[in-house]
């Protein structure tokens, strides 16, 4: 009972362990429900201003087109999510559609392709990128642009590099812009890769003293035209070696930036979800892939397995179709088998039959027994086995005959002398479990062993004789 | 129903059946055999029975070796049908067509230097792990004693005569106690006397319930100790029957291309000579008669062929 108890129990647990499974598994699935709802919550959160507004005051009244510029900034009409994940990143650079709006990540906008900006060094950042972050996020240690403020209005201050800078795209391929040639300006989008439609928005900021320097050398003075040139290209010079050390800069800061957002992303990670419930790719950690490793090897293995199995009796089927004698010898082979079992069955029931005899013969002696005792009572001693192995004697012979049929020599030999019948009964089971097993080799014997035994015996004789 | 694992080291072999004397032990259908372009066997229908001493005779090239070579598997048919025992002589192993037939090839060809009760001994090998282990001593004795090889049992085989040799393997594959019985030409090297009591061996043995079929080039002793004879000419087999069916003389002169008469004995049986001219004697050298020591030899022959007709 103790036992069976332990049984149940042992299911019980099992059952209780898988119950407690499936249930975390539909918390993690309602939890991903809710974080999907959650999300669009956010989303849907009505902001304090119908619009978010970014003005700019430019340091010095206009941007140098030849070198930094410090641009002061303040937001108002912002989302501010109390203990969002992020915040916005403020950005100088160029949208392809500033009306429209289909630059916009919320609108599956691109960087490098919709919107290009200018890189910043993230380990010695020169401020042409800034962060503001959201009040209690995770990672505002590194808001370089403080917080945006519960009423949605932030204020920052950029460091515009300059009418030509050099943007990355995502694959890391860079790409030249031009901000006399085309619209630049502030941009803001939502930090970290959390895209959030609300805080987009496209300030445009034009390089009026690149105009006027420009319209100023085209209205300098003709004489020195000249040198008004030779300036000219050593500005152009100046431009291009300045551009190519900050596309060197720029280079080397966007690769530290992806690598230290791919490290910011994987950090935070949990606190990041539980707090802004917003959907990101999971990451398996290196058990989760070891185990996705083994499953798909796992898989492998077993189709491997599979078309191999199926490939040896597909050719076994084939060649047994094919090659007659395949068949046969296959045919051979399951006889053999066969023979085989027939040989332990046979001998199981010369045991079988062994055991019932001996059990009769003990049954019969104890019958015999109790009769002598009965009729023979004034006999002194009534020497029961002897008396016993007398009387059954007879019978036990014509009994192992009757049971065994073919009887060998020793047991015919044995049958006769005066021990107990049972031993030479067993040794008469024995040989026929012998000869059974080995087939009917009986038969096999009697015509060539007689052909050996009648030589070895004659011609012995016929020797002895000369 | 239990299940047993077999392994490959450990199989089970089917143990022969004793035949019944008439029994179809082997049945060869339409055997046909070519080596390269040349076609050795064509067509050959036998059946050999239990009970039976079958000879093959043929003049030579006539493809009776290579009949035997089929039989036991040592020469792949290029069409036909083997059968042994009922089944096909490939569904059966190694061990299991020890067990069945034993072979007696031409010549037996020995590297090491056994000595001949071992190799009379290597005729048992087959029933290593079987009941029929137990009569090993027994058997290896008297087929021994049978050949007349016992006092050449500690010597080593390759010291042998050829003769001796011959009664050796005979010994051996006599040992092997299987019930087919396959003999090419062991008469080959030994004398009549060796000839005579092989054949009367061969008898006995198939006497037992054993088939025994046995290629021979003496006709005469063909004719005197076989129940059935088979005469093969070109790979086909150009008659089988009774030696008294077969060896006409007709029949013999044309397949052996000679003249060859066929007497009647008086004492029952055949009588098969060659015809030979008549010579004319030219004896230039010595020439002693010994009267009275030829009657001698005579007298103890006599003795002997009473003792081997027995």
């Amino acid at each position: 009972m103790g036992a069976t108890n332990g049984n149940i129990n042992g299911t019980g647990t099992i059952r209780r362990t898988i119950g407690r499974r499936i249930a975390v598994m539909i918390a993690a699935l309602a939890m991903t429900c809710t974080a999907v709802f959650a999300a669009d919550a956010v989303r849907v959160i009505p902001t304090a201003d119908a619009a978010a507004k970014v003005s700019a005051n430019v340091d010095g009244g206009s941007l140098n087109p030849d070198g930094d510029t410090a641009v002061e900034l303040s937001g108002s009409g912002f989302q501010s999510v109390q203990g969002g994940f992020g915040g916005i990143y403020v950005l100088f650079g160029w949208v392809n559609d500033p009306s429209g709006g289909s630059w916009r990540p919320s609108q599956g906008g691109i960087t490098g392709q919709d919107y290009r900006y200018m890189p910043d060094d993230e380990n010695n950042p020169a401020g042409y990128d800034v962060f503001v972050a959201f009040p209690g996020d995770s990672t505002a240690s590194a808001a370089n642009g403080g917080q945006i403020a519960s009423d949605g209005t932030w204020h920052a201050t950029i460091t515009v590099p300059g009418a030509k800078f050099t943007s990355y795209d995502r694959s890391n391929n860079p790409t030249e812009v031009d901000c006399t040639a085309v619209q630049c300006g502030i941009i803001t989008i939502g930090a970290h890769g959390v895209v959030n439609a609300t805080n987009e928005t496209f300030t445009p900021l034009s390089f009026a003293a690149a105009q006027q320097t420009a319209t100023q050398n085209d209205s300098g003075d003709d004489s020195s035209a000249a040198d008004a040139k030779k300036t000219a290209d050593d500005a152009a010079a100046k431009a291009k070696a300045a551009a190519e050390a900050k596309k060197k800069a720029a280079a080397e800061a966007a690769a530290k930036k992806k690598a230290q957002a791919a490290a910011a992303a994987n950090e935070p990670q949990t606190a990041a979800e539980e707090k802004t419930m917003s959907t990101q790719v999971p990451t398996l950690g290196i058990a989760g892939w070891l185990i996705v490793a083994a499953i798909i090897v796992l898989g492998i293995a077993i189709i491997v397995l599979a078309a191999g199995v199926g490939g040896y009796l597909a050719a076994k089927s084939l060649l047994l179709g094919v090659s007659p004698a395949a068949l046969d010898k296959e045919i051979a082979k399951r006889e053999r088998k066969a023979e085989d079992v027939r040989a332990r069955e046979a001998l199981k029931s010369a045991k079988r039959k062994r055991r019932q005899y001996q059990r009769l013969l003990k049954e019969q002696g104890r019958a015999d027994q109790a009769q002598s005792l009965v009729e023979d009572a004034p006999l002194p001693i009534p020497t029961p086995r002897q008396d016993g192995g007398r009387n059954g004697d007879p019978a036990a012979a014509t009994q192992a005959t009757q049971v065994i049929p073919p009887v060998t020599e020793a047991s015919a030999g044995g049958g006769a002398g005066t021990p107990a019948g049972a031993a030479s009964v067993a040794g008469t089971a024995a040989g026929t479990a012998a000869g059974m097993a080995t087939g009917t080799v009986a038969g096999t014997a009697t015509g060539i062993r007689g052909f050996f035994t009648r030589h070895s015996g004659g011609a012995a004789d016929k020797e002895g004789q000369q | 129903m239990s299940i047993a694992i077999q392994l490959p080291w450990n199989t089970v072999h089917r143990t022969p059946t004793m035949p019944n004397p008439g029994d179809r032990v082997l049945e060869l259908v339409d055997v046909g055999v070519s080596i390269g372009e040349r076609r050795i066997l064509d067509g050959v229908n036998l059946d050999v029975r239990a009970g039976e001493v079958l000879s093959l005779v043929g003049p030579n090239g006539a493809g009776k070796s290579t009949l035997l070579n089929a039989i036991t598997g040592d020469v792949p048919l290029s069409d036909g049908e083997i059968t042994l025992f009922g089944l096909p002589a490939l569904s059966w192993d190694a061990t299991e067509l020890a067990m069945r037939r034993s072979v007696l090839l031409q010549s037996v060809d020995v590297t090491f230097p056994f000595s001949v009760d071992d190799i009379v001994r290597m005729g048992r090998s087959p029933w290593e792990g079987t009941a029929e282990e137990m009569d090993d001593d027994m058997i290896v004795e008297s087929a021994m004693t049978m050949t007349e090889v016992m006092p050449l049992a500690d010597r080593v085989y390759t010291s042998l005569s050829g003769g001796e040799r011959g009664r050796a393997a005979f010994s051996r594959v006599l040992a092997q106690a299987a019930p087919i019985l396959l003999l090419d030409e062991p008469t080959a090297a030994m004398d009549i006397k060796h000839q005579e009591m092989l054949m009367r061996i061969g008898r006995e043995y198939a006497a037992a319930g054993c088939a025994v079929v046995v290629i021979v080039h003496a006709l005469d002793a063909a004719a005197a100790w076989s129940d059935r004879v088979a005469l093969l000419e070109h790979g086909r087999l150009r008659a089988v029957g009774t030696p008294e069916e077969v060896f006409t003389s007709t029949m013999l002169s044309d397949v052996y291309q000679c003249p060859i008469e066929v007497l009647p004995h008086p004492g029952g049986g055949l009588i098969i000579l060659p015809k030979r001219p008549a010579i004319t004697r030219h004896v230039y050298g010595e020439h002693h008669g010994f009267p009275d020591a030829a009657r001698a030899n005579l007298a103890r022959l006599s003795g002997l062929s009473g003792q081997g007709v027995s």
